[in-house]
């Protein structure tokens, strides 16, 4: 088997050992407990478990070119007894954790554009807020149904969005030019010189204030959405719109974070291991990046987003 | 004695001393630094050749100081670099990568195109804040109690609100070291 091959079955055989010992303890499918009081497992063993589970979903994100957070709610919302408004709130700190990280990094290189991302955090991070107290007030199986949806239509985003290195941007519009929506950067394989602006702003925007109330609703960090937007609606070039689009994690997702943790949604004994395990995860994604073809791996991965979205639907109709 | 000499007397006048411009890429510095550090003309190492870098804005108003292990730093993050900036470098691969496009990750260059690129960071963004300045007419104790407190290596030295030069921690140390001599 080659070392993807195993990768992927460690992470199957993982969630499937998961499954198993959630089904078997008996917990309540509402999720309206954490821990259920009654079961012979100790407390112990699911942070000790989602450290381990977030470790390899940590790798296979890195592997499979899918964000941490996006992968992170599904399947720990699926997977574990905990709630779903839990879940969502270290979902959120997850995504958090790795923009904040990366942010200072990213704007130092000159590819987060500032220019670009106050307008359009703004606006998401305003709508996360939004998204963030209506999820908290839907009933928990609305939300559910809804992650679900969203899950499966992230899968088929994933499956059918093309990239462009360099979109063609043949005039910028009126009000990227008033806000001075361009820049210029360095490509350092080739030393080229790429004088970017953008067009279609108005259309981007708007399509900002659903990717926020779906960033603050679902917990899941907004990287899947965010580029596709930055890069072929709004015509930024591709690594501006994936070091931006990073960046404004930071923003959108503080915003909706405050939101989770007013309501007592943040509980250390979940966000801890899960940032832990995410982080450490990652770090040892990237390494294996530079000898592994991931190919086989960003199928699996988005298989089982897939199946997780399939899980919150099922669980939110109550099956 | 070595000591009741002034600043004046030791300092390195700033005609001989390496500048750049706080807008200009960080290659620039180091190839200044470069030229005076082994003055590459001559073909000869200087034994003691300056360390360090000034950094003047427009109106040659000295704003800031670079070092080897900044300039390091700077070129080669993920190595040279501390805690925080290890974990920038890899946090910045995981966000190309998470996001399915790690064939734009600038990291995979390879060592010598990241050092280029970095190369290019504008020296304002990472100079190093002046700590203490000396005067012309200071004696050397002076000058040494403000290197020790400051923690720092080289002291521009000001006349007359006038940048004029730049007292090193060599040239200190050469001039105790002539107590033992006499």
């Amino acid at each position: 088997m080659t070392k993807t091959g195993k990768m992927g079955a460690l992470v199957i055989a993982l969630l499937l050992s998961v499954t198993l010992l959630a089904g078997g303890s008996g917990f309540a499918s509402d999720g309206t407990v954490i821990v259920d009081n009654s079961s012979a497992i100790s407390w112990w063993i699911w942070p000790l478990l989602l450290l381990v589970v977030t470790f390899i979903m940590g790798v296979a994100a890195v592997l499979g070119g899918v964000g941490g957070g996006v992968l992170f709610v599904p399947i720990i919302s699926g997977f574990f007894p905990f709630h779903l408004d839990f879940v969502r709130g270290a979902g959120l700190l997850v995504a958090l954790a790795g923009a904040l990280a990366a942010g200072p990094g990213l704007l130092k290189m000159n590819l987060a554009s500032l220019r670009l991302a106050i307008p359009v955090g703004l606006i998401a991070s305003t709508f996360a807020i939004i998204g963030a107290m209506v999820g908290l007030a839907l009933p928990t199986q609305v939300v559910q149904i809804a992650l679900g949806v969203t899950i499966i239509g992230i899968c088929i985003l994933m499956l059918v969005a093309k990239k462009s290195t360099v979109p063609d941007v043949p005039k910028a519009d009126q009000i990227s030019s008033v806000l001075r929506i361009y820049g210029i950067y360095q490509e350092a394989s080739t030393g080229e010189i790429i004088d970017w602006k953008i067009h279609r702003t108005w259309q981007g925007l708007l399509l900002f204030v659903t990717i926020g109330i779906m960033a603050g609703m679902f917990g899941l960090g907004a990287g899947w959405a965010n580029v596709p937007v930055l890069n072929l609606l709004m015509g930024a070039p591709l690594k501006i719109s994936v070091a931006t689009s990073k960046f404004l994690l930071s923003i959108t997702d503080t915003s909706a974070a405050w939101v989770y943790l007013n309501q007592g949604c943040v509980i250390p004994m979940i966000v801890v291991p899960s940032l832990i395990g995410i982080m450490v995860g990652s770090f040892v994604g990237v390494r294996l990046l530079r000898v592994a073809k991931p190919g086989l791996v960003r199928w699996i991965v988005i298989g089982m987003l897939a199946f997780a979205g399939l899980k919150a639907l099922s669980k939110g109709l109550g099956f | 004695m070595p000591l009741t000499r002034k600043v004046s007397d030791l300092l390195v006048p700033l005609k001989d001393y390496a500048v750049v411009n706080e807008n200009s890429p960080l290659s620039e510095a180091i190839l200044s630094l470069r030229k005076l550090y082994c003055q590459i003309e001559t073909g000869k190492c200087t034994e003691a050749g300056h360390r360090n870098i000034l950094v003047l804005d427009s109106n040659r108003h000295l704003v800031g100081i670079l070092d080897f292990r900044t300039i390091l730093k700077t070129l080669i993050p993920e190595i040279a670099g501390g805690l925080s900036e290890r974990v920038q470098a890899i946090e910045v691969s995981v966000a190309f990568a998470e996001e399915g496009s790690p064939e734009v990750d600038e990291s995979r260059l390879g060592f010598r195109g990241r050092v280029i690129k970095n190369s290019g960071t504008p020296v304002k963004q990472i100079m190093l804040k002046i700590r203490g300045v000396v005067e012309a007419q200071d004696d050397l104790l002076t000058a040494l109690r403000i290197l020790y407190t400051n923690k720092i290596s080289v002291l521009p030295v000001h006349d007359k609100g006038n940048l004029i030069g730049v007292l090193r921690e060599s040239d200190l140390f050469l001039a105790v070291a002539d107590i033992i001599i006499e």
